[in-house]
C-alpha cells in the first residue's frame, strides 16, 4: 500500500490519520503503522509503546499501532472521485445477488430501472458517495470528463471519505456548474493552509460537520463560495476558533452546534444571519449584540441559568419567531413551568421546542408568568417593553388564591416526593387518586415517561420503604400519612 | 371553543368544550369520557396562571359552568368520591390484569369447536386451499426434512469443534457446536453454534431465552444440522472478522 | 387513470387528512391556494402520478380528490378557516351539529346515519370527475365515536355502492396506556368487527409510539397534536408515494393487498419508517441505505408498539424514497438477511419485495423532520401485530364482564348481541393469527 504519514484511512470503519510508518521492536522486521483513532477511545497511548515514542498524537491516548498485513487487511479500498462514482453509479446491478430469506426469494423491483437512471450521468440530480475511501479527485482529465457530464448535478455528498487537501474537493467543485449543495462532513482538512482565491463556485449550501479546518480555509470558507446561504459546522474540532470576518451578507443560516462555544458568536451575529443553530455548546451567557435579522435560533442543551438571559433574548433578538432552549439548567428542572415562562418572557415567539404556540397558549403563558412575578417567584426587570407589553395587554395581576367552594372539605395528603436522592419536593395529592395518577403527576415534574420509574413509600416514622403493588389502587389503600416519603427510583434502561 | 385537558383516573385527553354548556351537561360530557357518574363527581378546574378551583358536586349546580368560572379553565381533572364505583373498579382490574398477564377468569375465550365452525377463517383457508399442514405434499416434504436433519444429527458431537457451511455464503464458518434440540418458535431439530468470528445472528439467547452460553454478541447462531460437521481438525480459520490483539500495540 | 379518494372521518381523520394534504401539496408543487407554484408548469409526478389525488379544474387550479367529515363542526370549522381554506371545495367539508360523544353506535346508528346519504351523495359527485376511480383511503381513528361508527358504517355503505373498488385505511390505534376515553375499546372492538369484511388494508398508527418517536427522535420536549399529526402525515405520504409517483411497487391500491395480504382477513401491515431525525440531530447520525434499513427493524421506528422478533412474517415490502443506488439496495438486504431473524411464512402466497419510488421525501416548514434525500417505509405483515388485539380485546372482556357503560349503546339503538358478535369475531381474528403462525416447518435457515 502506498501510505505515507497524513493520509486518512478507515479501519474496520473506524477513521484514523497515519502518524509514523516504519519498524516497532517488538515486531522485529515487520512494517508498523502508527495511526491515530478519530474517535479517541479506540486508542491505546498517546505513541509511546515501552518508552519508546515512535510518534505523537494531537489528542491523549488516541493512538495505536498496527501490523502492515492487518491495516491492508482491514482498511477500506482508496479512491479517487471519479473511481468511486465509476463503481457506484456506473456499473449497475451486482449480478448473481439473488437473496433468499428462508425459501423465499426477496423480489426487487425497479432495479434494471434505478440502475439506468444511476447510469444516466447527465440527468444527475443528487450524488451520494458518502463512506466509499475517496482521497482524491482523480486525474485532470478523466475529472474534467466527468465533471462535464453531470450537468445537471444539484446536490454532492462528499461526506465522510478520506480527503485531507481541500483543493481536492475544490476540483471537483469546480466542473459542477449547477452544483447548490456540497457536504464534505468527516473530512479533515488539515494539510491545506495555503489561502483560497475567490472564484466563481455556485454553492449556496455548505455542509462541514465533524471536519478539522486548518485556521486560515474556515476564515475564507464563505469568501470561496461567494453564493453562499447555508452553512453548517456542527461538530468541528475547531470551528471555537472560527472567525467570520469574512462572511458574506449572503448567508442566511449557520448550525454550529456541538463546538464547545463558551459565548454566542458575536460575528456571526453581525452579518444579517436569520437562522443560527448552536445548541450543545457551553454558553451561559446573553448575547453581546442585538441581531435584528435572527428568527430561528436553537439554544438547546446549552449553559443557560439565569431567566434574565431569556430577557436579554427578547431584547436582543427582537424578531426571533422561533426558539430551542429545551436541556439547559433553567429548564430542566419544573418543565411546565419552564415553558410557560419563556412563553411570558418573549412576546413574539410562534414556535417553541418545535410546538406552536397558538393565542390561546400565549394567553395562558402571559397570566401564569404575571402571576408568577406577583407571587415574586419570577422576576422581570420593569423597564423592559416586555413587562410593558404584558401589563398592557393584561392589566397587573394580584396575587391570585386557590378557592374551594361548596362543601364536603377536602382531604389533602402532603407528601414529599424524592428526586434523585437529594432533590425532594412537596406535593399535595387526594388520597383518592390512583397511585397511577400520581406518577402521571410526578412524571410531568421530571419529565420522565411513567415507564421510565418506579414508586416506593416510606413512612415519616421511618421504616422499611413498601413498593406500591397495585398502580390503580387508590393511594388511601396504602395508609399513606401526611409528610410520608414517595421515592422516585429510575429504572435502568 | 377553548381547549380543555381532561384527566380522569381511566382517561386523559384534549377536548374542545363549549363555555356555555350548564353544569349537568358539562358533567354528562365529563362522564362520557371518564365513566365517572355526575353525582359521584368533584371536579378541580386549573388556570392558566397557575390558580385552581375544586368544586364538589357540580351535578347539582345551575346555571353554564363558564359563567361560574373566573375564566376558561386548561385543565379540568374528575375525581371519583365513590370508593366503591364502577370507573374505580375497573381501574383495579386493568391494573390486575396488566400485572397478571394470565388471569384468564373474565377473559372471553372461543372454543376450538366455534373457531373450526367459522366458515371465514384462516383454518378454512388453509384447509380449502390446501396450505401449510393441510398441503399432502408438504407434510412428505416435512417428514423427509425432519429425517434428513435427525439423520445429520446422529453424526454430530456436543462440544466438539464445528464447521457450517451454507448454501448461500461461500463463507466457511468455523466454532464449537454448543446445542442441539427444538428452539422455543420454531420447529425441527437445530444446532447452536458458538462462532469463532461474529459472525452468527445472536449471543446464544433467542427472544430472551437462555439456549447456551450467552457468548459475545454476534458469536452465536442457530444453524441446521444438516449443514454442521464436527471434528476436532476443525481448527480455527482466521476470516478476518474479530480484531485479532496480536495484530496491535 | 386510477384515482383516490381520500375521506378523512372525525376529529383524528380530518386532523390528520390536514396535514396530509398539506404535505402532498408541497410534494407536487401546489400552493395552498391550489394553483402551482412559481415557476412550474405542471405538477410534479408526472400527469398519471398527481391525478391519483388531484382534480385539475378548467382554471388550472388543483383540489384534492378529498372529502372531510365529521359530526361537529369544531375541526372542520378549522378547515373552512385555515391556510388551506382555498384548496377545497366547501362541498367537500361535511360537518354535522351534534357529536358522537365517543359512543360508536351514535356515530353508525343515530346521528352518524342522519348524515350518511348526505355523504354518499359527495362522494358520488367527487367519482364523477374521475375516470378510472380505483378506490377509496379512509384516515380515522378507532377509539373516537365519530372515527369507529360512521367510519365504518361508510365503509360499508361503499362497499355496496362501490363493489369491489379496494379500500385502504389509516387507522389510529388507541395507545396503549392512555385512553382518550373510557369506552375506546368496544369503540375498537365493534368498529373492527364491522369493516373486518369491507376494509382491504389497513395501516395502524398507534400515538404513543408517535408520541415517543416526537420526543426521542424529533427532541421535541412536549409533543403537540400538530406535532404527531406531521409525523403521521410523512408516514402516510410514504407509504402513497407509489401511487402518486414513478415507482416500481404498489403503483395501485389492489398491489397494497396482492403484496401484503395473503387472505382478506389478514390485513394489518406493521408500517415502520426511517430516518426520523430532527433538523438539529441530523449531523449526528448517517443515514445510508443500510443503516435506514436496519432501523425499520428496530422498535422504536414502528407505528403500532409490538415485537416482531416474537413473531412471523406472512410478507414483507421495503419502499425505498429518494436517492438510492442498485448496489447500496442489494447490500442492504444481504445485510438484514445475515444479522437480523426474519422467518417469513413460507406456505403462504406472499412475500418478500422491494420497490424504489424516485422522489425524495419532504419535510413540511413546521414539523421538526429534518430534510433527508433518502427514506424506508417498511410495510410487514407480522403475527406480532395480534399483540395489539390482545391488547384491546381484554380490556373489552374486564369492561364488558361487568356490563360497564353497556347501557349508552343499547340506548342508541344499537342491540347488546351485538357486543358478543364481535368480540367473538376478534377472538377469531386473534385464532387466525396463530393458525397464520402454525405449521410453518423451521423454513429459516438460520437464526
Amino acid at each position: 500500500m502506498n501510505l505515507s504519514t497524513g493520509d486518512r484511512l478507515c479501519v474496520d470503519g473506524h477513521f484514523c490519520v497515519v502518524r509514523y510508518i516504519g519498524k516497532v521492536r517488538q515486531w522485529g522486521d515487520l512494517t508498523a503503522f502508527g495511526l491515530e483513532w478519530d474517535d479517541a477511545s479506540r486508542g491505546k497511548h498517546s505513541g509511546t509503546v515501552n518508552g519508546v515514542k515512535y510518534f505523537e498524537t494531537e489528542i491523549d491516548d488516541a493512538g495505536s499501532l498496527l501490523k502492515e498485513a492487518k491495516v491492508v487487511r482491514a482498511s477500506c479500498a482508496r479512491n479517487s472521485f471519479v473511481e468511486a462514482l465509476n463503481t457506484v453509479y456506473l456499473s449497475g446491478r451486482m449480478d448473481n445477488t439473488d437473496v433468499y430469506i428462508g425459501s423465499k426469494r426477496v423480489e426487487m423491483l425497479g432495479l434494471d430501472v434505478l440502475s439506468a437512471r444511476n447510469q444516466d450521468i447527465r440527468n444527475l440530480k443528487i450524488v451520494n458517495l458518502s463512506t466509499r475511501g475517496i482521497s482524491t479527485s482523480g486525474t485532470e482529465q478523466e475529472l474534467s470528463l466527468c465533471t462535464g457530464n453531470l450537468k445537471s448535478l444539484k446536490d454532492l455528498d462528499l461526506s465522510y471519505n478520506l480527503f485531507t487537501d481541500f483543493k481536492e474537493v475544490l476540483n471537483i467543485a469546480r466542473g459542477l456548474k449547477s452544483l447548490k449543495t456540497l457536504n464534505v462532513s468527516g473530512n479533515r482538512f488539515s494539510a491545506f493552509n495555503n489561502e483560497f482565491d475567490s472564484e466563481d463556485f455556485t454553492i449556496e449550501e455548505l455542509i462541514a460537520d465533524d471536519c478539522e479546518f486548518a485556521d486560515a480555509s474556515l476564515k475564507n470558507l464563505s469568501s470561496v463560495f461567494p453564493k453562499l446561504k447555508k452553512l453548517s459546522i456542527n461538530g468541528a474540532r475547531n470551528t471555537h476558533r472560527f472567525r467570520a470576518d469574512g462572511i458574506s451578507s449572503s448567508i442566511k443560516e449557520i448550525s454550529m452546534a456541538h463546538n464547545g462555544l463558551k459565548q454566542f458568536p458575536t460575528n456571526v451575529l453581525s452579518s444579517g444571519i436569520e437562522k443560527l443553530n448552536i445548541s450543545l455548546n457551553l454558553i451561559s451567557e446573553s448575547p453581546t449584540i442585538k441581531c435584528a435579522s435572527l428568527k430561528v435560533l436553537d439554544i438547546s442543551f446549552c449553559q443557560l441559568s439565569s431567566w434574565g438571559i431569556v430577557d436579554d433574548l427578547c431584547i436582543k433578538l427582537p424578531n426571533l419567531e422561533s426558539l430551542k432552549i429545551n436541556g439547559n439548567p433553567i429548564t430542566e428542572i419544573e418543565d411546565e413551568d419552564a415553558i410557560l415562562q419563556v412563553i411570558g418572557r418573549i412576546r413574539e415567539l410562534k414556535y417553541l421546542n418545535g410546538t406552536f404556540i397558538n393565542e390561546h397558549k400565549r394567553t395562558d403563558a402571559e397570566l401564569y408568568f404575571l402571576s408568577l412575578v406577583a407571587k415574586k417567584q419570577a422576576h422581570i426587570d420593569e423597564d423592559t417593553l416586555q413587562w410593558r407589553y404584558l401589563v398592557k395587554k393584561h392589566g397587573k395581576i394580584k396575587r391570585p388564591t386557590n378557592i374551594v367552594t361548596s362543601v364536603p372539605k377536602i382531604e389533602v395528603l402532603v407528601l414529599q416526593v424524592v428526586i434523585e436522592e437529594h432533590k425532594v419536593q412537596e406535593m399535595k395529592v387526594l388520597p383518592c387518586y390512583s397511585v397511577r395518577y400520581m406518577k402521571n403527576i410526578i412524571s410531568k415534574k421530571i419529565s420522565l415517561s411513567i415507564f421510565e420509574f418506579e414508586l416506593k413509600f416510606t413512612s415519616k416514622n421511618g421504616g422499611l420503604t413498601h413498593e406500591f403493588n397495585f398502580e390503580f389502587s387508590p393511594i388511601s389503600s396504602f395508609n399513606l400519612e401526611d409528610y410520608d416519603t414517595i421515592h422516585v427510583i429510575r429504572k435502568e434502561a | 371553543m377553548p381547549s380543555i385537558q381532561i384527566q380522569s383516573e381511566l382517561c386523559s385527553t384534549d377536548r374542545e368544550i363549549d363555555l356555555d354548556l350548564s353544569w349537568n351537561q358539562l358533567c354528562e360530557r365529563l362522564s362520557q369520557l371518564s365513566g365517572v357518574l355526575p353525582s359521584d363527581m368533584e371536579l378541580r378546574f386549573e388556570f392558566g396562571d397557575g390558580s385552581s378551583e375544586t368544586v364538589a358536586a357540580p351535578g347539582i349546580k345551575i346555571g353554564p359552568f363558564g359563567k361560574a368560572l373566573k375564566q376558561a379553565p386548561t385543565l379540568i381533572h374528575i375525581t371519583d368520591v365513590n370508593i366503591g364505583s364502577l370507573a374505580h373498579e375497573l381501574a383495579q382490574d386493568f391494573a390486575r390484569s396488566e400485572n397478571d398477564s394470565n388471569s384468564s377468569s373474565k377473559h372471553f375465550t372461543l372454543s376450538d369447536e366455534d373457531y373450526k365452525n367459522r366458515k371465514n377463517s384462516v383454518l378454512q383457508w388453509k384447509k380449502d386451499q390446501g396450505l401449510g399442514s393441510y398441503d399432502p405434499q408438504y407434510r412428505a416434504k416435512l417428514d423427509q426434512e425432519k429425517q434428513r436433519q435427525e439423520e445429520s444429527m446422529r453424526g454430530l458431537t456436543l462440544n466438539e469443534r464445528c464447521q457450517v457451511s451454507s448454501n448461500n455464503s461461500t463463507l466457511e464458518r468455523r466454532g464449537w457446536l454448543r446445542y442441539v434440540g427444538s428452539l422455543p418458535q420454531s420447529g425441527g431439530l437445530w444446532c447452536g453454534i458458538e462462532f469463532d468470528e461474529p459472525c452468527g445472528k445472536n449471543d446464544g439467547t433467542l427472544n430472551g431465552e437462555v439456549i447456551f452460553g450467552p457468548v459475545k454478541p454476534f458469536y452465536g447462531g442457530f444453524v441446521k444440522p444438516t449443514t454442521v460437521k464436527t471434528s476436532a481438525e476443525f481448527q480455527p480459520l482466521d476470516i478476518g472478522l474479530e480484531s485479532d490483539d496480536d495484530d496491535e500495540l | 387513470m386510477r384515482e383516490v379518494i381520500s375521506i378523512n372521518v372525525g376529529q383524528a381523520g380530518c386532523q390528520i387528512g390536514n396535514a396530509c394534504w398539506e404535505l402532498y401539496s408541497l410534494e407536487h408543487g401546489i400552493r395552498p391556494d391550489g394553483y402551482l407554484e412559481e415557476g412550474l408548469t405542471k405538477p410534479r409526478g408526472g400527469e398519471e402520478g398527481f391525478s391519483t389525488f388531484f382534480n385539475e379544474t378548467g382554471s388550472g387550479k388543483f383540489v384534492p380528490r378529498a372529502l372531510y367529515v365529521d359530526l361537529e363542526p369544531n375541526v372542520i370549522d378549522e378547515v373552512r378557516t385555515g391556510p388551506y381554506k382555498e384548496l377545497f371545495h366547501p362541498e367537500q367539508l361535511i360537518s354535522g351539529k351534534e357529536d358522537a360523544a365517543n359512543n360508536y353506535a351514535r356515530g353508525h346508528y343515530t346521528v352518524g346515519r342522519e348524515l350518511l346519504d348526505d355523504i354518499l351523495d359527495r362522494v358520488r359527485k367527487i367519482s364523477d370527475q374521475c375516470d378510472g376511480l380505483q378506490g377509496f383511503l379512509f384516515t380515522h381513528s378507532l377509539g373516537g365515536g365519530t372515527g369507529s361508527g360512521l367510519g365504518s358504517l361508510l365503509l360499508e355503505q361503499l362497499s355496496i355502492d362501490y363493489g369491489k373498488k379496494s379500500k385502504l385505511e389509516f387507522a389510529v390505534y388507541p395507545a396503549p396506556q392512555v385512553s382518550t376515553s373510557v369506552v375506546e375499546p368496544y369503540n375498537t372492538v365493534l368498529t373492527t368487527h364491522t369493516t373486518l369484511e369491507h376494509a382491504d388494508c389497513t395501516f395502524m398508527v398507534d400515538n404513543e409510539a408517535i408520541y415517543e418517536m416526537c420526543k426521542k427522535n424529533l427532541d421535541i420536549s412536549r409533543p403537540s397534536l400538530s406535532n404527531l399529526n406531521n409525523l403521521i402525515a410523512q408516514v402516510v405520504s410514504s407509504v402513497t408515494a407509489s401511487l402518486r409517483f414513478d415507482g416500481s411497487l404498489n403503483v395501485d391500491l389492489n398491489e397494497f393487498q396482492t403484496n401484503l395480504v395473503p387472505y382478506p382477513r389478514i390485513h394489518f401491515p406493521l408500517v415502520s419508517y426511517a430516518p426520523i431525525l430532527s433538523k438539529s440531530k441530523a449531523h449526528h447520525e448517517s443515514n445510508a441505505v443500510s443503516e435506514i434499513t436496519n432501523a425499520c427493524f428496530e422498535p422504536g421506528n414502528q407505528m403500532v408498539k409490538c415485537d416482531p422478533r416474537s413473531g412471523k412474517y406472512m410478507a414483507t415490502c421495503l419502499l425505498y424514497r429518494g436517492d438510492v443506488v442498485t448496489r447500496d439496495v442489494q447490500n442492504a438486504v444481504a445485510q438484514v438477511k445475515n444479522k437480523r431473524t426474519v422467518q417469513l411464512v413460507d406456505w403462504c402466497p406472499t412475500g418478500f419485495k422491494i420497490g424504489i419510488c424516485y422522489e425524495p421525501p419532504t419535510a413540511t416548514p413546521q414539523s421538526q423532520l429534518s430534510s433527508v434525500n433518502r427514506a424506508v417505509c417498511m410495510l410487514s405483515n407480522t403475527t406480532a401485530i395480534a399483540d395489539a388485539w390482545k391488547r384491546i380485546d381484554r380490556k373489552f372482556d374486564l369492561m364488558y364482564s361487568k356490563r360497564a357503560f353497556v347501557h349508552w349503546y343499547v340506548g342508541e339503538g344499537m342491540e347488546e348481541g351485538e357486543f358478543t358478535e364481535a368480540r367473538e369475531d376478534l377472538a377469531a381474528l386473534e385464532r387466525d393469527y396463530i393458525e397464520v403462525g402454525a405449521d410453518s416447518y423451521a423454513d429459516e435457515e438460520e437464526f
